[in-house]
């Protein structure tokens, strides 16, 4: 079709009668040549109408996401906001979508294309009221616990549109609760999983669906009552498009839809071609593999090559990953191009008007077999919260660098660590059941900018508007009491600018009948999750307590004190937390690992997570002092930090916590010496590498350090090839040798 | 030599760097906290601001700067620091005013990474 001539009606007429199938190669073979369609006669005839015709849909989407999380029943959703609406074209492109949990603009429209690949339009078939569910992440989705419906929109008995409805879901029926194992191995420990399978007909939810859920998860009232909360959103789409095109005509509405696809495709490539100096932007960070009582954690490495080309197209390059592991962290690739739409969508798009076509803007390689691409049977529970995390982190950190080159520096942002969940089940003491994961930790703090800090406990990297669980929701929710909320002192990385910091929350159990069991599935417990940026330090660690049979209902008793966070000993490394300080009797564990296979729990047993929070910017020798003296103020900075790490002399000027103010002339000197010291202890790097490559051909390097250098010289040529250049090694290197201490000293 | 493609922001910005820090040079870009690209006869170099020289701005200026492998729980002690047999902060300063330009959180004997490698030629 020759650009400028063609009509606004064309597109309805050239695609008409056209199966599912037929519509989606006819879309490949445009998208192929660069574009989503070539030419926009809509918005270059009518272009008022064609904008008001998009607030209109937008608005549509917004609301039924509104509807999706008011009609739901799981905090999960009505408090945290873990849900998201949007508007689909026949071949299975976003148009539109809500704010929300952004991971799943892709994931919809990957499941459209499976049932039309699977043949659905002809077993079982695709007809004006019929809702197909998914979570199976190799249909579309990230995990189990992401659960999404789908329904058709017919107009005149043509089909128009599909819109959509996703949830996150707090129990699947996995070996575990709350849809996750630590202990998987497989997709086979991960409960029901169902592959967009059809559960609704005229509109209703058929019973044998119901049954299905009803019998197979511990409590499945939140998934079903959350599944009529989607279903409600999508009949709200279905009838306002259908408005729509009675008030703009079919022709209108089918053209228009592609051209808002094209819109956003073309404002993300001249965003980027704008805004960005063409060149290659990298980043790599790193996640724990684990599988309790099965293998030891091993570490796995990320990485991530992003180039920005002339025209502003990024190709995406993750030569360099880890390859498939069997434990619950794989992610399949349709979740993992979900996961780079996510992070794209808040750092990169999120001033376009972002749908299917930003996602035109980009080219990926995700090398088959790596753990972002793995196979049928790998275990993905958990991969969101902790590969997918760490992507959108990586993202978040190699556009900062785009953004400050152009000198957007208020754009800059940190890197942000996962996710983690506590889950639990039980019954409460009337015998009713419970189960789910409780939402503690979903707010952590954002990355820190290169204007300014991160913003503390406010945002979890899946969800920008997720939410933190109120106290009482969860009080109800589960049979659980929440002893301390508090921002984490020390917990967000130090720097010029300091990353937001997490939530230390204490709690304890109480009102079970008998028994409950819990897990703990988090991220890195070893090695940081985060990297700050341009001198900017990692977040701290995270730390996860537990305590059984202590003397907590005695303290409560007689009206003693109780812990309510860390201390500030043990954040500055100098003493106890207050829980060992606090509590007698019993079992307690201090800072383990942050894996954790299924534990009995019982009324008063009590538990601590403090969350890490988020990447620091820049020195921390250049950190304001006044800034630190406001965090002092609000109990976010330790004074060991303040004076060993930013070099800060703030002095007590009274009583009170807020009584301080800085010596600047001694501030000035220490810092100077500091840097002295620098340039002291660091040596060249010419001359570090020579004694690395030193302790690489001995095998003079922890085992579990080796063993990921090993896998990734095995998995990846072209890593392989890099890692001997960058250490200097011969072309015949091919492993690092697997020594004793005692062969090293000799 | 090509002209680079800059933004109207840039300019505004590097016009005023190059004001502030008086050099001869011209600042072609701003790369990080501290560090510049600039033209220095005819070649584009990576030059911190207190005026220390990296070299060509194609090879990763890491390899210019002091290196030191520090012990997380320097910076987060007891249980609020990752595990210093796991895990290193790899820090890289300036070789002339020491200031702290990068931190890699990397696992023992994982290489240096450029995170920027532009194409400016």
């Amino acid at each position: 079709m020759e650009t400028g001539k063609r009509k606004i009606e064309d597109y309805a007429r050239e695609t008409e009668g056209l199966s599912m199938k037929e519509l989606i190669s006819l879309k490949a073979v445009e998208v192929s040549k660069g574009y989503y369609i070539e030419d926009m006669p809509l918005k270059r005839e009518r272009p008022l109408d064609y904008e008001i015709f998009y607030a209109e849909l937008l608005e549509i989407a917004k609301n039924a996401r509104i509807i999706i999380r008011n009609v739901a029943g799981s905090p999960m959703l009505r408090e945290g906001g873990e849900c998201i609406a949007g508007i689909y074209t026949p071949e299975g492109d976003a148009a539109v979508l809500s704010i929300g949990v952004l991971l799943h603009i892709y994931s919809m429209s990957e499941c459209i294309r499976f049932m039309v690949n699977n043949d659905y339009e002809e077993n079982p078939g695709i007809k004006e009221g019929d809702f197909f569910f998914n979570n199976d992440p190799h249909c579309g989705g990230q995990h189990s616990q992401d659960q999404f419906i789908l329904t058709p929109v017919f107009y005149k008995g043509r089909l128009v549109a599909w819109v959509g409805g996703m949830s996150h879901e707090m129990e699947t029926g996995a070996t575990g609760p709350g849809g996750y194992d630590p202990k998987a191995t497989s997709r086979y420990y991960e409960g029901l999983l169902l592959s967009a399978m059809k559960f609704g007909t005229n509109d209703t939810m058929n019973s044998d669906y119901r049954i299905l859920v009803e019998h197979s998860t511990r409590d499945a009232t939140y998934w079903l009552m959350d599944a009529q909360a989607k279903m409600s959103g999508c009949i709200f789409m279905r009838n306002e498009i259908k408005r729509l095109i009675e008030k703009y005509g079919l022709e209108f509405y089918l053209e228009a839809v592609q051209e808002i696809i094209e819109d956003g495709r073309r404002a993300a490539q001249e965003k980027i071609r704008n805004r960005f100096l063409p060149g290659t932007y990298r980043a790599r960070g790193y996640v724990e593999a684990f599988v309790p009582e099965v293998f030891p954690t091993k570490i796995m490495q990320t990485s991530l090559e992003m180039k920005v080309d002339k025209e502003g197209v990024l190709w995406m390059n993750m030569e360099g990953t880890s390859p498939e592991t069997p434990w619950c962290g794989n992610g399949t690739e349709a979740a993992c191009k979900g996961t780079f739409f996510c992070a794209l969508a808040q750092c990169l798009v999120h001033d376009c008007m972002f749908n299917a076509g930003s996602y035109h803007a980009l080219r990926f390689n995700i090398p088959k077999g790596c753990f972002y691409s793995c196979s049928l049977q790998a275990g993905t529970s958990k991969y969101i919260g902790n590969a997918g995390a760490l992507l959108i982190g990586m993202l978040f950190e190699a556009t900062s660098r785009m953004y400050y080159i152009g000198c957007h520096f208020d754009e800059v942002m940190a890197s942000c660590t996962a996710t983690c969940a506590e889950v639990f089940a039980g019954r409460w003491i009337t015998g009713i059941p419970y189960a789910g994961i409780l939402m503690e930790m979903i707010c952590k703090g954002t990355g820190a900018s290169a204007t300014h800090d991160g913003v503390d406990v406010h945002h979890i990297y899946f969800n920008p508007e997720g939410d933190l669980t109120d106290t009482e929701i969860n009080e109800r929710t589960w049979a659980i009491k929440i002893l301390g909320r508090n921002q984490r002192m020390d917990g967000g990385g130090v720097g010029k600018y300091r990353g937001g910091v997490g939530l230390d929350s204490v709690y304890f159990f109480l009102n079970n009948k008998g028994k409950a069991e819990g897990s703990f599935g988090a991220d890195n417990y070893y090695v940081p999750a985060t990297q700050g940026l341009m001198g900017g330090y990692p977040t701290a660690r995270r730390i996860y307590n537990q305590t059984f049979n202590t003397n907590i209902k005695e303290l409560f008793d007689s009206g003693k004190e109780y812990p309510t966070w860390l201390g500030i000993e043990a954040i500055e490394g100098r003493g106890p937390t207050l829980i060992e300080k606090m509590l007698e009797g019993g079992v307690k564990k201090i800072a383990i690992e942050t894996a954790q296979p299924v534990f009995p729990i019982q009324d008063y047993d009590l538990f601590e997570h403090a969350v890490d929070g988020s990447a620091g910017f820049g020195d921390p020798l250049e950190r304001d002092p006044q800034l630190i003296i406001k965090d002092m103020q609000k109990g976010l900075t330790s004074p060991r930090m303040a004076s060993e790490v930013c070099g800060a002399v703030i002095e007590k000027t009274g009583p009170r916590q807020q009584d301080l103010k800085c010596n600047y002339e001694k501030t000035a000197e220490l810092r100077r010496q500091m840097k002295e010291k620098r340039k002291k202890q660091g040596i060249p790097a010419a001359e570090y590498i020579i004694q690395q490559r030193k302790r690489i051909l001995k095998g003079d390097l922890p085992l579990h350090c080796i063993e990921l250098i090993n896998s990734l010289l095995e998995f990846s040529p072209s890593w392989a090839k890099w890692y001997r250049e960058q250490w200097g090694l011969t072309e015949d290197f091919r492993a690092i040798p697997l020594t004793t201490k005692k062969e090293i000293d000799k | 030599m090509a002209e680079i493609m800059k933004t109207e922001l840039m300019e505004k910005h590097t016009a005023e760097e190059q004001k502030k820090l008086g050099w001869q040079e011209k600042i072609l870009v701003h790369l990080q906290e501290h560090l510049y690209i600039v033209e220095r006869e005819g070649k584009k170099i990576v030059k911190c601001d207190c005026g220390y020289e990296f070299g060509n701005y194609k090879t990763d200026w890491k390899f210019g700067a002091l290196v030191y492998d520090r012990n997380p729980k320097d910076i987060y002690p007891g249980i609020t620091g990752h595990d210093p047999d796991w895990t290193v902060y790899r820090e890289f300063y300036c070789p002339g005013c020491g200031a702290l330009l990068d931190v890699e959180a990397v696992p023992h004997g994982i290489p240096f990474l450029q995170y920027v490698e532009l194409d400016l030629d």
